[in-house]
């Protein structure tokens, strides 16, 4: 018997999650090869196996892929990221049925935390992935270790053998995590990356197991205190905090809970400002551009209400982002409540290498320009940000040819039943 | 320069349709009293769904449910968390297409509509159906 307080890390992780999205409310889509295009329907951004099998992906260029679309019959859409925004929001709830602990790390994966369950934790998760299934018709992937490295790598050889494995990958187990590492080269750590792994490979460290046997001590003094704690989780110690900033993906996540729980709508409009300059800061800082934000709550009752904006043009305009923020609170905020934590999402990143910019992206800090769009925005309304965007509706509708309906969050776009 | 061009709530509770609801006399005088005997106002939302995260809303077209009091452009409230009883009315997919019908399961399984112009559709070897979620509400505008 495994002891019942053991904390056991889990990364749940949906497989091709905007394909998914795309096959939820499109059955006929289920057997058929599925491609979703970046914002201007410049390059592949996801792809089912299919898709992926036929050599298209993520940043191939459209139309590299145009001749396989054709010839294999590729379904293909351009992003819907109010669909997606929705369908990841849908997904975190279904996992809090499970735990109360739950950490979205991106738009369509979130850490978990089970305690207690030991030893029948697999017909837990495998029914926590049969569960997502039946709701949402989202097919995931779960990984289960003593850390979030571990998870993290469990997962990716959940996903990797998803037949044998039936998508559930437990490396609690030492020999298990042995056999795990030892075939898992070290570019393919959570948070190692391309470059690291290069400098490691000159030291002779090519597996995930030469670096769990490395003396961490000399490896931090050669790197930084995260490949010590990459080591050290590696060998199932826990380092990394529950919700702590991970390495950025395609989403850029900030979060905090609440010194003292606060009520007051201007305090949660502060945090939530504070949280979306930070993460704009990270997005330019990596030269990313995103399409939508998400911010989420926690209520004192546990309660997580949450919003999807988007933009109807990818930007790392913090101003943009701020404004959104505010509608959606507008919407969200309940002055009965209590809230304990507030955090926010950007997704729908690409590079903004070779976006064409406008005069107003030149300055990063112009509180002027603000002032005077809130000003805009109280004088005449809705309208104005309609009128402000008017110049870029055509080449965004351009760019979006193949927009699936915005099947939850316009009523005009619901499915339709005979 | 970009804008917001939707926006998507997902609240656990009714945020839209809400009308204040008070208990207790409002006595003159007393505001902090009256305050807190403010409740939870009435929402729709709470009246006809139970699960937000799992549930989906579709359009009805036609009227082969007008027995049932399901008429066209009906907004069903469909629930994909409840798991379905013979009798009920449900999204089936029916040989990956859509339909709602009410379920039959009592006997041989089928796919009954609410209009006599319609036969019954008998579930055999041949089709395949998976029941998408089953229909909890529904919500008509009369104007």
């Amino acid at each position: 018997m495994i002891q019942t307080n053991d904390v056991t890390y889990a990364l749940c992780d949906v497989n091709s999650f905007y394909v998914a999205c795309e096959r939820l409310f499109r059955p006929d889509l289920r057997n058929k090869p599925v491609v979703v295009l970046s914002n201007n329907d410049g390059c592949a951004i996801a792809m089912c196996d299919v898709s992926k099998s036929l050599g298209i992906k993520i940043g191939t260029p459209y139309f590299q892929i145009k001749h396989l679309i054709k010839q294999y019959d590729i379904e293909w859409f351009s992003s819907n990221y109010g669909l997606y925004g929705d369908i990841s929001q849908r997904f975190n709830w279904v996992l809090q049925q499970f735990t109360d602990k739950v950490a979205p790390y991106s738009v369509d994966e979130s850490f978990l935390i089970f305690q207690g369950i030991a030893d029948n934790l697999e017909t837990h998760c495998q029914r926590l992935k049969q569960t997502v299934w039946d709701w949402l018709s989202l097919p995931i992937c779960i990984g289960l270790g003593p850390t979030k490295t571990l998870a993290k790598v469990a997962n990716h050889y959940a996903k990797k053998h998803k037949q044998s494995t039936n998508g559930v990958v437990d490396l609690r187990n030492q020999t298990h995590r042995q056999w795990a590492l030892e075939r898992l080269a070290v570019e393919d750590i959570w948070g190692v990356g391309r470059r690291l792994s290069q400098k490691l490979k000159l030291q002779g460290i090519h597996t995930a197991w030469d670096l769990h046997n490395c003396d961490y001590k000399t490896l931090q003094r050669m790197f930084s205190v995260n490949m010590e704690r990459t080591i050290l989780e590696l060998r199932g110690q826990p380092c990394f905090a529950f919700s702590e900033q991970p390495e950025p993906k395609q989403s850029i996540l900030n979060s905090r809970s609440f010194g003292n729980p606060i009520s007051s709508k201007q305090d949660l409009k502060e945090a939530l400002a504070y949280h979306t300059t930070r993460c704009c800061e990270k997005l330019r800082k990596q030269s990313s551009l995103a399409n939508s934000i998400q911010f989420f709550l926690r209520t004192r009752h546990g309660d997580h209400p949450s919003a999807t904006l988007s933009l109807t043009e990818p930007s790392d305009d913090t101003s943009l982002f701020l404004s959104a923020i505010e509608q959606g609170l507008n919407r969200v905020y309940d002055s009965s409540e209590v809230y304990k934590k507030a955090g926010v999402m950007l997704f729908g990143l690409e590079p903004s290498k070779g976006y064409q910019s406008d005069i107003f992206n030149q300055t990063q800090q112009r509180p002027e320009l603000m002032q005077s769009l809130d000003s805009i925005n109280a004088k005449y309304g809705k309208d104005a940000i309609k009128f402000g965007s008017l110049g870029f509706d055509k080449r965004w509708a351009m760019r979006a040819n193949a927009r699936s309906p915005h099947y939850t969050t316009q009523w005009t776009d619901i499915i339709r039943l005979k | 320069m970009s804008s917001m061009s939707k926006v998507s709530i997902l609240k656990p509770r009714g945020s839209y349709s809400e009308i204040p609801l008070y208990s207790g006399r409002v006595s003159a005088g007393f505001p902090g009293v009256v305050d807190e005997h403010m409740e939870d106002s009435l929402s729709l939302d709470q009246l006809l769904i139970q699960h937000p995260a799992t549930t989906f809303f579709a359009r009805v077209e036609g009227d082969s449910m007008i027995e049932a009091g399901i008429f066209q452009n009906d907004i069903l409230v469909v629930d994909r968390s409840v798991s379905a009883k013979d009798n009920d009315i449900v999204v089936a997919l029916l040989d990956n297409e859509f339909t709602v019908k009410r379920l039959k399961s009592q006997g041989t399984l089928k796919l009954k509509a609410e209009n006599p112009n319609y036969p019954d559709i008998e579930v055999t070897g041949e089709h395949e159906l998976v029941i998408w979620g089953v229909v909890t509400g529904l919500a008509r505008s009369l104007r």
